[in-house]
Protein backbone atom coordinates (compact mmCIF):
# COMPACT_ATOMS: atom_id res chain seq x y z
CA UNK A 1 0.00 0.00 0.00
CA UNK A 2 1.49 3.89 -0.82
CA UNK A 3 1.45 5.50 2.03
CA UNK A 4 2.74 8.70 0.64
CA UNK A 5 2.90 9.50 -3.11
CA UNK A 6 4.66 12.77 -4.62
CA UNK A 7 4.94 14.20 -7.62
CA UNK A 8 6.83 16.83 -9.34
CA UNK A 9 7.85 18.37 -6.46
CA UNK A 10 9.24 22.24 -7.89
CA UNK A 11 10.26 25.08 -6.02
CA UNK A 12 12.81 27.85 -6.48
CA UNK A 13 14.13 30.71 -4.12
CA UNK A 14 13.32 34.12 -6.13
CA UNK A 15 15.41 32.82 -9.36
CA UNK A 16 17.44 30.20 -8.21
CA UNK A 17 15.86 27.41 -9.26
CA UNK A 18 16.41 24.46 -5.50
CA UNK A 19 13.85 21.74 -6.81
CA UNK A 20 13.14 20.48 -10.12
CA UNK A 21 10.57 17.55 -10.23
CA UNK A 22 11.14 15.46 -7.69
CA UNK A 23 8.64 12.26 -7.28
CA UNK A 24 8.86 9.96 -4.56
CA UNK A 25 6.34 6.95 -3.22
CA UNK A 26 6.82 5.64 -0.23
CA UNK A 27 5.12 2.47 1.25
CA UNK A 28 3.62 2.14 4.18
CA UNK A 29 6.41 1.31 7.29
CA UNK A 30 9.28 1.89 4.24
CA UNK A 31 12.42 3.61 5.52
CA UNK A 32 13.35 6.42 2.67
CA UNK A 33 17.11 7.81 3.02
CA UNK A 34 17.93 10.88 1.21
CA UNK A 35 21.51 11.33 0.30
CA UNK A 36 23.20 14.17 -1.67
CA UNK A 37 25.77 17.04 -1.37
CA UNK A 38 25.05 20.25 0.40
CA UNK A 39 23.06 22.32 -1.93
CA UNK A 40 20.56 19.46 -4.00
CA UNK A 41 17.39 20.37 -1.97
CA UNK A 42 17.56 17.59 0.08
CA UNK A 43 16.37 19.84 3.16
CA UNK A 44 14.69 22.15 1.05
CA UNK A 45 11.90 19.05 0.17
CA UNK A 46 11.68 17.74 3.16
CA UNK A 47 10.45 21.24 4.62
CA UNK A 48 8.02 21.27 1.26
CA UNK A 49 6.35 18.05 2.34
CA UNK A 50 5.63 19.64 6.38
CA UNK A 51 4.51 23.05 4.62
CA UNK A 52 7.50 24.73 6.48
CA UNK A 53 8.29 25.96 2.71
CA UNK A 54 5.19 26.19 -0.11
CA UNK A 55 6.40 24.40 -2.86
CA UNK A 56 5.73 26.18 -5.98
CA UNK A 57 4.02 23.32 -7.94
CA UNK A 58 3.84 19.41 -7.59
CA UNK A 59 1.17 17.61 -4.96
CA UNK A 60 0.80 15.29 -2.36
CA UNK A 61 -1.62 12.06 -1.28
CA UNK A 62 -0.93 11.35 1.89
CA UNK A 63 -3.87 8.64 3.55
CA UNK A 64 -6.63 10.04 2.38
CA UNK A 65 -5.65 13.43 1.79
CA UNK A 66 -4.41 14.63 -1.25
CA UNK A 67 -3.05 18.14 -1.89
CA UNK A 68 -1.48 20.50 -4.36
CA UNK A 69 1.29 22.07 -2.79
CA UNK A 70 0.77 25.72 -4.69
CA UNK A 71 -3.21 26.09 -4.03
CA UNK A 72 -3.29 24.28 -0.76
CA UNK A 73 -6.23 26.05 1.96
CA UNK A 74 -5.02 26.46 5.49
CA UNK A 75 -7.01 23.78 5.96
CA UNK A 76 -5.11 21.10 3.56
CA UNK A 77 -2.26 22.38 5.15
CA UNK A 78 -2.99 21.92 8.47
CA UNK A 79 -4.34 18.55 7.92
CA UNK A 80 -1.07 17.38 6.24
CA UNK A 81 0.67 19.04 9.19
CA UNK A 82 -1.23 16.75 11.60
CA UNK A 83 -0.22 13.98 9.65
CA UNK A 84 3.28 14.58 9.57
CA UNK A 85 6.13 15.10 12.18
CA UNK A 86 9.46 17.00 11.93
CA UNK A 87 13.05 15.93 13.51
CA UNK A 88 14.84 19.19 12.88
CA UNK A 89 19.02 19.41 12.49
CA UNK A 90 19.10 21.59 15.35
CA UNK A 91 16.26 20.04 17.47
CA UNK A 92 14.26 22.98 18.00
CA UNK A 93 12.69 22.27 21.34
CA UNK A 94 11.19 24.81 22.79
CA UNK A 95 13.49 26.13 25.48
CA UNK A 96 10.66 27.44 28.08
CA UNK A 97 8.99 24.16 28.73
CA UNK A 98 10.45 20.95 29.90
CA UNK A 99 11.21 17.80 27.89
CA UNK A 100 7.74 16.44 28.98
CA UNK A 101 5.91 19.68 28.31
CA UNK A 102 7.65 19.84 24.33
CA UNK A 103 6.16 16.12 23.81
CA UNK A 104 2.88 16.79 24.99
CA UNK A 105 2.36 20.45 23.42
CA UNK A 106 1.41 19.10 19.76
CA UNK A 107 -1.18 16.59 21.89
CA UNK A 108 -3.11 18.71 23.98
CA UNK A 109 -3.04 21.92 22.14
CA UNK A 110 -3.56 21.56 18.58
CA UNK A 111 -5.10 17.92 19.16
CA UNK A 112 -7.08 18.67 22.18
CA UNK A 113 -5.89 15.13 23.88
CA UNK A 114 -7.05 15.58 27.48
CA UNK A 115 -3.68 16.62 29.81
CA UNK A 116 -4.03 13.50 31.50
CA UNK A 117 -3.74 11.19 28.54
CA UNK A 118 -1.70 13.21 26.65
CA UNK A 119 0.99 12.87 29.96
CA UNK A 120 1.03 9.27 29.40
CA UNK A 121 1.53 9.04 25.70
CA UNK A 122 4.39 12.10 26.51
CA UNK A 123 5.99 9.56 29.49
CA UNK A 124 5.81 6.73 27.26
CA UNK A 125 7.29 8.21 24.19
CA UNK A 126 10.47 9.38 26.65
CA UNK A 127 10.63 5.71 27.80
CA UNK A 128 10.83 4.80 23.93
CA UNK A 129 14.01 7.19 23.74
CA UNK A 130 15.56 6.48 26.68
CA UNK A 131 14.91 9.90 28.37
CA UNK A 132 12.17 8.78 31.39
CA UNK A 133 14.59 10.23 33.97
CA UNK A 134 14.56 14.11 32.21
CA UNK A 135 11.47 14.43 31.85
CA UNK A 136 11.48 17.56 33.75
CA UNK A 137 14.72 18.83 32.51
CA UNK A 138 14.65 22.05 30.39
CA UNK A 139 16.42 22.03 26.72
CA UNK A 140 19.37 23.68 28.16
CA UNK A 141 20.01 21.01 30.67
CA UNK A 142 20.54 18.24 27.88
CA UNK A 143 23.40 17.11 25.85
CA UNK A 144 22.81 17.27 22.37
CA UNK A 145 21.85 13.71 21.71
CA UNK A 146 19.77 14.17 24.33
CA UNK A 147 17.92 17.06 22.87
CA UNK A 148 17.50 15.43 19.78
CA UNK A 149 15.98 11.88 21.05
CA UNK A 150 13.32 14.51 22.70
CA UNK A 151 13.16 16.13 19.84
CA UNK A 152 12.46 12.64 18.06
CA UNK A 153 9.93 11.76 21.15
CA UNK A 154 7.98 14.99 20.39
CA UNK A 155 8.06 13.76 16.99
CA UNK A 156 6.58 10.18 17.83
CA UNK A 157 4.49 11.38 19.98
CA UNK A 158 1.82 12.75 17.42
CA UNK A 159 1.27 9.27 15.97
CA UNK A 160 2.30 10.66 12.26
CA UNK A 161 1.65 8.72 9.21
CA UNK A 162 4.92 10.10 8.31
CA UNK A 163 8.07 10.97 9.90
CA UNK A 164 10.40 13.49 8.55
CA UNK A 165 14.42 13.70 9.81
CA UNK A 166 16.27 16.46 8.48
CA UNK A 167 19.91 15.61 9.02
CA UNK A 168 18.93 14.51 12.59
CA UNK A 169 22.59 14.25 13.53
CA UNK A 170 24.23 16.62 12.03
CA UNK A 171 24.44 18.84 14.53
CA UNK A 172 25.53 16.52 16.85
CA UNK A 173 29.20 15.30 18.53
CA UNK A 174 30.69 12.58 17.38
CA UNK A 175 30.06 10.78 20.44
CA UNK A 176 26.55 11.63 20.46
CA UNK A 177 25.61 10.34 17.14
CA UNK A 178 25.53 6.31 17.68
CA UNK A 179 21.82 7.11 20.15
CA UNK A 180 20.18 9.06 18.22
CA UNK A 181 20.92 6.29 15.33
CA UNK A 182 20.06 3.72 17.69
CA UNK A 183 16.81 5.34 18.40
CA UNK A 184 15.86 6.33 15.07
CA UNK A 185 16.48 2.42 14.19
CA UNK A 186 14.10 0.91 16.86
CA UNK A 187 11.72 3.59 15.12
CA UNK A 188 12.63 1.53 12.00
CA UNK A 189 12.21 -1.61 13.10
CA UNK A 190 9.00 -0.70 14.88
CA UNK A 191 7.51 0.12 11.09
CA UNK A 192 6.97 3.65 10.99
CA UNK A 193 7.24 4.82 7.44
CA UNK A 194 10.39 7.46 7.14
CA UNK A 195 12.10 9.71 5.33
CA UNK A 196 15.27 10.07 6.98
CA UNK A 197 18.15 12.99 5.10
CA UNK A 198 21.25 11.77 6.23
CA UNK A 199 24.92 11.74 5.59
CA UNK A 200 25.33 8.64 7.56
CA UNK A 201 25.65 6.66 5.24
CA UNK A 202 25.91 3.27 6.93
CA UNK A 203 22.78 3.92 8.41
CA UNK A 204 21.43 4.42 5.03
CA UNK A 205 22.53 1.05 4.27
CA UNK A 206 21.67 -0.78 7.30
CA UNK A 207 18.48 0.66 7.41
CA UNK A 208 16.93 2.29 4.33
CA UNK A 209 14.25 -0.13 2.68
CA UNK A 210 15.39 3.01 -0.25
CA UNK A 211 17.88 4.95 -0.84
CA UNK A 212 17.76 8.50 -3.24
CA UNK A 213 20.68 10.19 -4.32
CA UNK A 214 19.74 13.73 -5.27
CA UNK A 215 21.98 16.75 -6.85
CA UNK A 216 20.85 19.91 -7.96
CA UNK A 217 17.69 19.87 -7.58
CA UNK A 218 16.77 16.90 -9.45
CA UNK A 219 16.95 12.64 -8.43
CA UNK A 220 20.06 11.47 -9.82
CA UNK A 221 19.52 7.81 -8.93
CA UNK A 222 17.26 5.68 -6.67
CA UNK A 223 17.28 2.15 -5.83
CA UNK A 224 18.08 -0.59 -2.90
CA UNK A 225 21.07 0.32 -0.68
CA UNK A 226 22.47 -2.51 -2.34
CA UNK A 227 21.73 -1.37 -6.09
CA UNK A 228 22.53 2.50 -5.06
CA UNK A 229 25.95 2.02 -2.94
CA UNK A 230 26.95 -1.60 -4.46
CA UNK A 231 26.22 -1.31 -8.01
CA UNK A 232 25.49 2.16 -8.67
CA UNK A 233 24.74 3.18 -12.15
CA UNK A 234 25.53 6.85 -12.28
CA UNK A 235 28.99 8.30 -12.10
CA UNK A 236 28.03 11.25 -10.26
CA UNK A 237 27.30 8.88 -7.58
CA UNK A 238 29.99 7.00 -7.38
CA UNK A 239 32.02 9.81 -7.27
CA UNK A 240 29.77 11.17 -4.11
CA UNK A 241 30.14 7.91 -2.44
CA UNK A 242 33.37 7.39 -3.10
CA UNK A 243 34.62 10.50 -1.83
CA UNK A 244 32.60 9.77 1.89
CA UNK A 245 34.96 6.58 1.55
CA UNK A 246 31.86 4.10 2.11
CA UNK A 247 34.54 1.01 1.23
CA UNK A 248 35.70 1.34 4.99
CA UNK A 249 31.99 1.76 6.27
CA UNK A 250 30.93 -1.61 4.11
CA UNK A 251 33.73 -3.62 5.90
CA UNK A 252 32.39 -3.15 9.19
CA UNK A 253 29.07 -3.85 7.95
CA UNK B 1 20.63 79.08 51.51
CA UNK B 2 19.58 77.31 54.50
CA UNK B 3 18.23 73.82 54.62
CA UNK B 4 15.47 72.73 56.82
CA UNK B 5 15.07 69.23 57.43
CA UNK B 6 11.78 69.82 59.02
CA UNK B 7 10.29 71.68 55.93
CA UNK B 8 11.50 68.57 54.06
CA UNK B 9 10.03 66.32 55.87
CA UNK B 10 7.18 67.93 55.81
CA UNK B 11 7.18 68.41 52.38
CA UNK B 12 7.89 64.50 51.97
CA UNK B 13 4.88 63.36 54.18
CA UNK B 14 2.47 66.02 51.84
CA UNK B 15 3.90 64.81 48.45
CA UNK B 16 3.93 60.98 49.68
CA UNK B 17 -0.07 61.07 49.92
CA UNK B 18 -0.01 61.36 45.97
CA UNK B 19 2.46 58.31 45.31
CA UNK B 20 -0.66 56.71 44.35
CA UNK B 21 -1.64 58.52 41.46
CA UNK B 22 2.01 58.55 40.23
CA UNK B 23 2.11 54.63 40.40
CA UNK B 24 -1.74 54.91 39.12
CA UNK B 25 -0.35 56.65 36.07
CA UNK B 26 2.71 54.62 35.22
CA UNK B 27 1.06 51.51 35.31
CA UNK B 28 -2.11 52.26 33.55
CA UNK B 29 -0.11 53.67 31.02
CA UNK B 30 2.30 50.58 30.97
CA UNK B 31 -0.72 48.11 30.71
CA UNK B 32 -2.28 49.91 27.98
CA UNK B 33 0.83 50.31 26.14
CA UNK B 34 1.85 46.55 26.68
CA UNK B 35 -1.50 45.78 24.99
CA UNK B 36 -1.22 47.87 22.12
CA UNK B 37 3.13 47.48 21.56
CA UNK B 38 2.60 44.29 21.56
CA UNK B 39 -0.02 44.15 18.73
CA UNK B 40 2.15 46.43 16.37
CA UNK B 41 5.10 44.43 17.31
CA UNK B 42 3.25 41.44 16.17
CA UNK B 43 1.78 43.19 13.03
CA UNK B 44 5.00 44.14 12.04
CA UNK B 45 6.74 40.34 13.03
CA UNK B 46 4.04 39.03 10.47
CA UNK B 47 5.03 41.79 8.25
CA UNK B 48 0.42 42.51 7.65
CA UNK B 49 0.40 44.47 4.60
CA UNK B 50 -0.68 48.27 4.74
CA UNK B 51 -1.06 47.95 8.55
CA UNK B 52 2.61 47.02 8.94
CA UNK B 53 4.21 50.27 6.76
CA UNK B 54 1.19 52.65 8.67
CA UNK B 55 2.40 51.56 11.91
CA UNK B 56 6.05 52.09 11.25
CA UNK B 57 5.53 55.25 9.88
CA UNK B 58 4.02 56.58 12.47
CA UNK B 59 6.52 55.34 14.84
CA UNK B 60 8.68 56.95 13.17
CA UNK B 61 7.50 60.05 13.68
CA UNK B 62 6.12 60.23 17.65
CA UNK B 63 9.23 58.20 18.66
CA UNK B 64 10.84 61.79 17.63
CA UNK B 65 8.69 63.75 19.66
CA UNK B 66 9.61 64.79 23.31
CA UNK B 67 7.02 63.61 25.88
CA UNK B 68 6.68 66.97 27.07
CA UNK B 69 5.27 67.84 23.70
CA UNK B 70 3.19 64.92 23.46
CA UNK B 71 1.36 65.76 27.14
CA UNK B 72 0.76 69.30 25.88
CA UNK B 73 -0.38 67.85 22.19
CA UNK B 74 -2.94 65.19 23.95
CA UNK B 75 -4.49 67.81 26.39
CA UNK B 76 -4.44 70.91 23.27
CA UNK B 77 -6.44 68.20 20.86
CA UNK B 78 -8.65 66.62 23.51
CA UNK B 79 -9.59 70.21 24.76
CA UNK B 80 -10.43 71.02 21.40
CA UNK B 81 -12.39 68.19 19.88
CA UNK B 82 -13.63 66.33 23.33
CA UNK B 83 -16.98 68.87 23.79
CA UNK B 84 -17.77 68.15 19.85
CA UNK B 85 -17.36 64.08 20.06
CA UNK B 86 -19.39 63.89 23.23
CA UNK B 87 -22.14 65.74 22.18
CA UNK B 88 -22.20 64.14 18.59
CA UNK B 89 -22.17 60.10 20.89
CA UNK B 90 -24.80 61.76 23.20
CA UNK B 91 -22.88 61.56 25.66
CA UNK B 92 -23.57 63.95 28.85
CA UNK B 93 -20.03 65.16 30.02
CA UNK B 94 -17.68 67.92 28.82
CA UNK B 95 -13.95 68.26 28.80
CA UNK B 96 -14.37 69.99 32.60
CA UNK B 97 -15.80 67.05 33.54
CA UNK B 98 -12.96 64.86 32.47
CA UNK B 99 -10.36 64.05 35.13
CA UNK B 100 -6.66 65.25 33.79
CA UNK B 101 -5.39 62.02 35.06
CA UNK B 102 -7.05 60.02 31.83
CA UNK B 103 -5.53 63.03 29.84
CA UNK B 104 -1.90 62.14 31.51
CA UNK B 105 -2.68 58.36 31.17
CA UNK B 106 -3.76 58.59 27.37
CA UNK B 107 -0.21 60.74 26.61
CA UNK B 108 2.51 58.81 28.73
CA UNK B 109 0.10 55.35 27.16
CA UNK B 110 1.11 56.53 23.71
CA UNK B 111 4.55 56.77 24.73
CA UNK B 112 4.73 53.35 26.21
CA UNK B 113 3.04 51.92 23.18
CA UNK B 114 6.23 53.10 21.02
CA UNK B 115 8.69 51.70 23.37
CA UNK B 116 7.13 48.72 24.19
CA UNK B 117 6.08 47.84 20.19
CA UNK B 118 9.50 48.58 19.46
CA UNK B 119 11.14 46.61 22.47
CA UNK B 120 8.94 43.36 21.23
CA UNK B 121 10.03 43.55 18.01
CA UNK B 122 13.67 43.48 19.06
CA UNK B 123 12.85 40.50 21.51
CA UNK B 124 10.85 38.77 19.14
CA UNK B 125 13.24 39.05 16.39
CA UNK B 126 15.77 37.68 18.15
CA UNK B 127 13.96 34.29 18.76
CA UNK B 128 15.25 31.29 16.39
CA UNK B 129 13.84 30.78 13.30
CA UNK B 130 13.62 27.02 13.83
CA UNK B 131 11.56 27.49 17.07
CA UNK B 132 8.53 28.80 14.65
CA UNK B 133 9.31 25.55 12.64
CA UNK B 134 8.65 23.80 15.48
CA UNK B 135 5.58 24.94 16.02
CA UNK B 136 3.78 24.76 12.81
CA UNK B 137 5.52 21.10 12.39
CA UNK B 138 3.51 20.08 15.36
CA UNK B 139 0.39 21.56 14.15
CA UNK B 140 0.12 24.76 16.08
CA UNK B 141 -1.74 28.37 14.40
CA UNK B 142 -0.37 31.37 14.23
CA UNK B 143 -2.27 31.77 17.23
CA UNK B 144 -1.31 29.22 18.97
CA UNK B 145 2.18 29.66 18.37
CA UNK B 146 1.99 33.31 19.82
CA UNK B 147 0.70 32.51 22.74
CA UNK B 148 2.26 29.54 24.22
CA UNK B 149 5.75 30.17 22.23
CA UNK B 150 6.59 33.41 21.22
CA UNK B 151 5.02 35.46 24.18
CA UNK B 152 6.70 33.34 27.14
CA UNK B 153 10.08 32.84 25.11
CA UNK B 154 10.40 37.40 24.45
CA UNK B 155 8.83 38.44 27.87
CA UNK B 156 12.05 37.16 30.02
CA UNK B 157 14.65 38.74 27.19
CA UNK B 158 11.96 41.89 27.52
CA UNK B 159 11.80 42.26 31.21
CA UNK B 160 14.83 44.18 31.58
CA UNK B 161 14.07 46.34 29.50
CA UNK B 162 9.89 46.82 30.14
CA UNK B 163 11.33 47.68 33.91
CA UNK B 164 13.25 50.34 32.48
CA UNK B 165 10.38 51.66 30.35
CA UNK B 166 8.33 51.93 34.22
CA UNK B 167 10.95 53.83 35.80
CA UNK B 168 11.07 56.07 32.46
CA UNK B 169 7.48 56.03 32.88
CA UNK B 170 7.47 56.99 36.33
CA UNK B 171 9.72 59.77 36.33
CA UNK B 172 7.59 61.42 32.91
CA UNK B 173 4.64 61.06 34.81
CA UNK B 174 5.86 64.54 37.17
CA UNK B 175 5.31 66.45 33.97
CA UNK B 176 1.55 65.46 34.31
CA UNK B 177 1.56 68.90 36.49
CA UNK B 178 1.59 70.52 33.03
CA UNK B 179 -2.21 69.23 32.68
CA UNK B 180 -3.45 70.19 36.43
CA UNK B 181 -2.87 66.41 37.62
CA UNK B 182 -1.70 66.65 41.24
CA UNK B 183 1.41 63.99 41.74
CA UNK B 184 4.19 63.45 43.87
CA UNK B 185 5.38 66.25 42.06
CA UNK B 186 2.95 68.63 42.08
CA UNK B 187 2.16 68.23 45.63
CA UNK B 188 5.81 69.36 46.78
CA UNK B 189 5.29 72.44 44.58
CA UNK B 190 2.57 73.75 45.98
CA UNK B 191 3.48 72.83 49.75
CA UNK B 192 6.77 74.92 48.68
CA UNK B 193 4.63 77.70 47.53
CA UNK B 194 3.08 78.32 51.16
CA UNK B 195 6.49 79.03 52.60
CA UNK B 196 9.06 79.09 49.43
CA UNK B 197 11.24 76.39 50.64
CA UNK B 198 11.43 75.17 47.40
CA UNK B 199 15.13 72.84 47.94
CA UNK B 200 13.55 71.03 50.36
CA UNK B 201 10.39 70.08 48.32
CA UNK B 202 12.49 69.30 45.39
CA UNK B 203 14.91 66.86 47.59
CA UNK B 204 11.43 65.72 49.01
CA UNK B 205 10.68 64.86 45.37
CA UNK B 206 13.92 63.04 44.36
CA UNK B 207 14.05 60.90 47.53
CA UNK B 208 10.16 59.24 46.56
CA UNK B 209 11.12 59.06 42.99
CA UNK B 210 14.54 57.22 44.17
CA UNK B 211 12.86 54.83 46.74
CA UNK B 212 10.36 54.23 44.15
CA UNK B 213 12.27 52.93 41.38
CA UNK B 214 14.68 51.28 43.26
CA UNK B 215 12.06 49.67 44.34
CA UNK B 216 10.74 48.55 40.84
CA UNK B 217 14.23 47.81 40.16
CA UNK B 218 15.20 45.52 42.83
CA UNK B 219 11.68 43.53 41.91
CA UNK B 220 12.79 43.24 38.78
CA UNK B 221 16.12 41.93 38.68
CA UNK B 222 14.15 39.36 41.24
CA UNK B 223 11.42 38.09 38.91
CA UNK B 224 14.32 38.61 36.13
CA UNK B 225 16.77 35.80 37.60
CA UNK B 226 13.75 33.75 38.46
CA UNK B 227 12.66 33.40 34.62
CA UNK B 228 15.80 33.62 33.36
CA UNK B 229 16.82 30.53 35.53
CA UNK B 230 15.32 27.84 32.60
CA UNK B 231 15.99 29.78 29.86
CA UNK B 232 19.85 30.63 30.49
CA UNK B 233 20.75 29.43 27.06
CA UNK B 234 17.49 29.88 24.83
CA UNK B 235 18.76 32.51 22.80
CA UNK B 236 22.46 30.85 21.65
Amino acid sequence: MNMVEIADVHKSFGTNKILKGIDLVVKKGEVVCILGPSGSGKTTFLRCLNFLERADSGQILLGDSRVRFAQATKKEVRAIRLKTAMVFQGYELFMHKTALQNVVEGLVIPRKIAKQEANEIGMAMLGKVGMSDKADAYPSQLSGGQQQRVGIARAMALDPDLMLFDEPTSALDPELVGEVLETMKRLAFEGRTMIVVTHEMQFAYEVADKVIFMENGVVVEKGTPDQIFNHSKEDRTKAFLSRLSFDSIKKVV
Amino acid sequence: MSFSLETMLHALKVASVYIPTTLFIAFVSLFIGGIFGLLIALVRLYNIKILSSIFKFIITILKGIPIVLIILGTFLLSSQFFNPLAKSLGWRITFKDVNMITIAVLALSIMATIQLSEIFRGTLASIKKGQYDAAKSIGLTTFQTIRRILIPLAFPVALPMISNLLINLIKASSLASMVAVVDIFAAAKISANQNYRFLEAYVAVAIIYWALNFLIEKSSNFLENSLNRKLRRSFQ
